[in-house]
């Protein structure tokens, strides 16, 4: 047994000891090819994949660097299946070749190999997006580049698309060193990093993926610096209006784009500008549910060079088959959390492009990138008066009565009575239960129904001091840049969302004079208690760990 | 030379009939003239093989096939001349095996004692000094390899998986939670241990299955080569468990030794292991040693190393509730009892859940108990928040408890005698009120005596419904496969590997026989021949004498065939080797009759079939007599 930091398992599952003395090295090597799984306390877990693989290949790793890492790093030596797997992956990339034709509307797929060609051709999915060319090519339509991506992908041989994306209208921008408002500003080395995992060299098979980083660790700059390099024509989703008001404001204050230049897209205003944010419920409005989307065109008419999908994991149904004609176009996700409960995931690689980079939450902790948090869960006895109601009611019902216990309030008293000094936001799942706290807490309260107006004048007024606490609906679970939040107390969520749990956290983990804590508020021998306890999940994976404690009746 | 063994020596040589004597003395001592004096030849005899270059020159001229043979007899200690030719005759053919025993007691390599083959006890020691696996086996000395088999971790993990699972079959779930094992042997090999711990009793026959916790435990305080050794032996119906178990511990253990081994192979070796033990085979059982991944698959089997891992006394408990360690951990480890493996490969990944709490609880295992083991073992004591969580269980747990029990009211004065009476404190469940006890439902005759005893009126139980108790039946002789597996060996000391044999030659002694003056040609030829059959040790057993005169009639001769069989009619030291048309056999003859026609036939064994046989002498187209020195 070698003294070395890593453990590949058979099942090309990577435990990485995190607290090696080596582990930042071989970390480093590892996520050349490699997908971060989950990184709790003590052990890391990568894996080894298909896609990550093509990956490495596409960015010019060999299997013989890729064994080398492996054999360098691991404590034991490594089953021939990782082996034989990582060389036979490795040996596909390169085979298919997705090149370039005279006509622009045509593409050229490339398969010298027989074995290959017999194989793709026997495939419905694939052959009916084929035209014979001569032997060894084939004609797609371009707007089927995805498509046929995606189903060769399937069929396990990936494209190696040698067509380099479209540029879009060029758009200079720069980044400053002061902010407008008169701060210091730089580029973060991970940020930095970020940035050129996903643009590579800015030749083929670059410039489309997803890239996963902690909340409040500065997506948007990540996103902004890529903006800079690629100097295009930008269209930017994200989940709501005070997001597009948030990005409007991020790159007026780190950038020296003007007003004029950028436009909002929303329900509000319908500004098609040089670089465009808009929202994902614009996108897919349409007046009744049989009708068309009328915004839909905005993604592929707007002559983009980069459409940057803010919290990926929330893209719509609709716009993944959208995004699967947009190949030709520089895509960027940015997430947090990339878990759907619908288990889409894999989706969102194959359309919007593979993990680019991925940082361990701990890791930006201990950096002092975001703020370090305490989480708390706090179980609480629901009312006599409710156990017989809780005990007949459907499993639903029983969440909801579970979810909506009016013992929590004593329990949000004593928490704010606790944090005199520090920001607060108190989120919940039941409008009816947020009024009630919020009228007995005396704070404002923000929901779906709150005007876009009064929302960016709470969230102002929360960050500039004025307002400590604000009672929030799930609005708020996303995107929302509240940099003094401090502590975030959570009344109710939606049932087992792992997503939800680590975005609420989130909004509490820029980083700050002080720590971060977050409590969560469960009623004690209910059902809320399993799903609290299955939206811990991916927390519970990113290293938190939840302190409980029983609240005395 | 012991004294033990050259009395030994001599009471074999003296056991031999009057031929077989003959013979080798004549033919080690030269002429022996009458009148003689049995006693004083064999003294002769054994200083003759007391000779240090003589031992030398008898050990020198073995072959492949006579080590072959020397190291079945190794093994299976001494047997009869038949069962060697019977463990043998798959690779050779009868007459080889037949005429080369013979040769091995010509030339007084071994002895027959009581009916038995044994080594000539003059060198034994350097007889088996040249025996060998390999020279029994063949090719061997394969390394042992490294393949994915049953271990005490894995035994472990499982044991956790039937307790979450509720169940003892595959699940397509398995092949993620065993990435190492292949998929085809991980199909047969759950369902194959899943059948063998019920067998064992290793669980109570109940829904849900239970698990027998000192049975658990017994089996995972095993080694991984002892866990072999029950497992394969629990696949054996019918012979006794000690014989089984110690069946499977010498199969295990050689073929640990071998590294490899051909198929071939592996049944002879199976067959002289079941003839040591006295059992019987059973015919799956190559099959079950490939499932358990004892041996890999294929017409060379490789053998599994068994390396034990290292023991890992800590246990790594991440934030997500994993639990994390190398290796194996140590007799008496409970974690198979509240956690459910999610990954058995190089690192062994568990996952507490509250399911797999409760059910340790269900099972009896009590929360400090827990605690105290995470406290123990957790490295840096990074379990706090797990044990936080799980005490909040045990909390939960204890609100609710449902006890099978009597219920006993009683008014305040028979109340202070149960509460008091000491011989019924074993039978008290709970206490529910001054006046109400929960009283243990099966020894309610027995309380219901005492109470009888002490005076109390004790009338009929009042019931709604009748309660059957089910008798739980599992194995009793668990302990016996563990106890007899901890017996002391007793396999033989066999080396692995030596050389091939090729026998040295004295070409010295060749050329003093045809050079030597006074032989006939007769005779030198009969030398010539007795060194070509490695009889000839020493040139003192150069002399004048026809030892091996061969006698035959063929033909026309019919008279000539009748008189040799008749002459070897009854006696066993004569074969007879007939050729009739194109078959050749040998045989012994039994009776000399005729036909109502008066044509002769010979009644006959035929020694490899042991079928008798009526054969008209006029058929027989040559017949030999030959010397068999079989005794």
């Amino acid at each position: 047994m070698k003294d070395t930091p890593l453990i590949v398992q058979s099942d090309r599952s990577l435990l990485l000891d995190v607290h090696h003395r080596d582990s930042e090295a071989c970390r480093s090597d590892l996520i050349r090819f490699c997908e971060l799984v989950k990184s709790p306390e003590h052990v890391h877990t990568y894996t080894i994949t298909a896609l990550s693989l093509y990956n490495a290949s596409a960015l010019g790793y060999s299997t013989s660097t890729i064994m080398e890492i492996l054999d360098r790093w691991s404590r034991f030596p490594i089953a021939d299946s990782v082996r034989f797997f990582v060389e036979d992956m490795a040996s596909r990339w390169g085979k298919v070749l997705l090149i370039e034709h005279d006509d622009p509307s045509l593409y050229v797929l490339k398969i010298e190999n027989e074995r290959i060609r017999s194989e793709v051709v026997r495939r419905p999915a694939i052959a009916k997006l084929l035209r014979v060319l001569d032997e060894h090519r084939f004609v797609i339509e371009a707007y089927h580049r995805g498509e046929v991506k995606l189903q060769m992908i399937k069929a396990g041989w990936p494209v190696d698309d040698r067509i380099p994306l479209s540029r879009g209208e060029p758009i200079p921008m720069t980044l400053r060193h002061t902010t407008a408002g008169g701060a210091p500003f730089a580029v973060r080395p991970y940020q930095e990093a970020a940035a050129s995992a996903f643009l590579g060299d800015l030749g083929p098979g670059t410039g489309y993926g997803v890239i996963l980083m902690p909340c409040g660790s500065g997506k948007t700059v990540v996103g902004m610096r890529i903006m800079e390099r690629l100097a295009t024509r930008t269209l930017i989703v994200t989940t709501n209006v005070a997001a597009v008001r948030q990005w409007k404001g991020e790159l007026l204050d780190k950038s020296n784009l003007k007003a004029e230049e950028i436009g909002e897209y929303s329900g509000d205003r319908k500004e098609v500008r040089p670089i465009t944010i808009c929202t994902y419920q614009v996108l897919t409005w349409r007046r009744d549910k049989e009708g068309p989307f009328l915004h839909l065109d905005l993604l592929t008419e707007g002559g983009w060079g980069l459409i940057i999908y803010d919290e990926v994991h929330m893209l719509p149904a609709p716009i993944f088959k959208v995004t699967a004609e947009l190949q030709a176009i520089h895509r960027l996700g940015l997430t947090a959390t990339l878990v759907r409960e619908d288990g889409r995931e894999n989706e969102v690689f194959s359309l919007v492009g593979p993990k680019r980079y991925d940082v361990p939450w701990s890791e930006l902790e201990e950096q002092g990138y975001i703020a370090t948090a305490y989480c708390h869960e706090i179980r609480i006895d629901l009312p006599q008066e409710l156990e017989i109601p809780y005990a007949v009611a459907t499993k639903r019902e029983k969440y909801r009565i579970a979810s909506e216990n009016p013992r929590k309030a004593e329990v949000i008293k004593a928490l704010l009575e606790h944090h005199p000094d520090d920001f607060i936001l108190i989120i919940g799942q039941y409008l009816t239960q947020l009024k009630e706290i919020s009228e007995l807490v005396g704070a404002p309260i923000i929901t779906g129904s709150t005007p876009n107006s009064r929302r960016d004048e709470l969230y102002n007024a929360f960050r500039e001091g004025s307002i400590r606490i604000l009672v929030v609906s799930k609005v708020a679970n996303f995107a929302i840049d509240l940099p003094d939040a401090s502590v975030a107390i959570q009344v109710s969520g939606s049932f087992g969302s792992r997503s939800e749990e680590a975005q609420r956290l989130g909004r509490i983990l820029r980083p700050k004079r002080r720590s971060s804590f977050f409590y969560s508020i469960v009623t004690r021998f209910s059902n809320e208690e399993e799903f609290a306890a299955n939206r811990q999940k991916f927390l519970a994976e990113q290293g938190y760990s939840y302190e409980v404690e029983v609240w005395p009746n | 030379m012991t004294e033990t063994a050259q009395a030994r020596f001599e009471t074999a040589l003296r056991r031999y009939s009057e031929e077989n004597f003959f013979y080798i003395a004549h033919n080690y001592l030269g002429p022996v003239k009458s009148p003689f004096h049995k006693p004083q030849v064999i003294a002769r005899l054994s200083l003759f093989f007391g000779q240090e270059q003589i031992q030398n020159r008898m050990v020198e001229l073995l072959d492949s096939l006579d080590l072959e043979i020397l190291s079945l007899l190794s093994l299976t200690g001494a047997i009869g001349a038949e069962e060697v030719i019977d463990l043998l005759s798959p690779r050779h053919d009868y007459a080889t095996i037949f005429w080369r025993l013979s040769s091995l007691q010509t030339r007084l390599i071994l002895l027959s004692e009581e009916g038995r083959l044994s080594f000539n006890p003059l060198i034994e020691g350097r007889l088996r000094e040249r025996c060998s696996l390999s020279s029994l086996l063949g090719d061997l000395g394969g390394t042992p390899i490294e393949q994915p088999h049953l271990s005490v971790e894995f035994v472990r993990a499982y044991l956790s998986l039937v307790l979450d699972e509720q169940r003892f079959g595959f699940r397509e779930s398995h092949l993620a939670i065993f990435p190492s094992f292949a998929q085809e042997q991980l199909r047969h090999l759950i369902p194959l241990i899943g059948d063998l711990v019920q067998r064992l009793g290793v669980f109570k026959a109940t829904k849900p299955p239970r698990l027998v916790e000192e049975r658990g435990e017994a089996l995972l305080a095993l080694g991984d080569e002892e866990l072999f050794s029950v497992l394969l032996a629990a696949t054996m119906s019918g012979p006794s468990i000690k014989a089984a178990v110690a069946f499977s511990r010498e199969v295990v253990s050689l073929l640990r030794q071998a590294g490899s081994i051909a198929e071939e192979a592996l049944v002879l070796l199976l067959r002289i292991i079941s003839k040591r033990q006295g059992i019987a085979c059973p015919p799956n059982f190559i099959h079950s040693m490939i499932t358990l991944g004892l041996i890999s698959d294929g017409p060379i089997h490789r053998v599994t190393t068994l390396e034990s891992d290292a023991v890992s006394d800590e246990l790594l408990v991440d934030s997500d509730f994993t639990i994390n360690y190398l290796g194996r951990r140590r007799a008496h480890d409970i974690l198979h009892r509240f956690a459910t493996i999610t990954t058995f490969d190089v690192q062994r990944q568990w996952r507490v859940s509250k399911e797999s709490v409760v059910r340790a609880f269900d099972d009896g295992l009590s929360f400090p108990v827990i605690e105290a083991y995470l406290a123990s073992h957790a490295h840096n004591g990074n379990g706090a928040a797990l044990i936080k969580q799980m005490a909040l269980l045990d909390e939960r747990y204890g609100m609710l408890t449902i006890h099978d029990a009597l219920t006993l009211v009683v008014d305040e004065r028979v109340a202070h005698l149960v509460e008091h009476l000491p011989a019924l404190a074993e039978h008290h469940v709970k206490k529910l009120s001054p006046t109400i006890f929960l009283m243990r439902r099966d020894s309610e005759k027995q309380w219901r005596k005492i109470l009888t005893d002490a005076g109390q009126l004790v009338g009929s139980t009042h019931r709604q419904s009748v309660v059957v108790q089910k008798e739980e039946a599992i194995n009793p002789y668990f302990f016996t496969y563990i106890d007899v597996v901890h017996e002391e060996r007793t396999t033989p000391d066999l080396a692995t590997l030596r050389p091939p044999a090729e026998p040295i030659i004295d070409e010295s002694l060749r050329a003093a026989i045809t050079t030597a003056k006074a032989l006939s040609p007769v005779q030198r030829e009969d030398l010539l021949s007795r060194f070509d059959q490695r009889l000839i040790l020493s040139p003192s057993q150069i002399a004048g004498q026809v030892l091996d005169a061969v006698i035959e009639a063929g033909g026309f001769d019919y008279q000539g065939k009748l008189n040799l069989c008749r002459q070897a009619v009854g006696k066993k030291h004569i074969t007879l080797q007939l050729r009739i048309d194109e078959e050749e056999l040998f045989v012994w003859a039994l009776e000399i009759s005729n036909s109502s026609e008066g044509e002769a036939l010979l009644k006959a064994l035929v020694l490899d079939t042991k079928v008798e046989r009526i054969i008209p002498i006029r058929k027989i187209f040559t017949v030999r007599m030959l010397r068999t020195q079989l005794f």
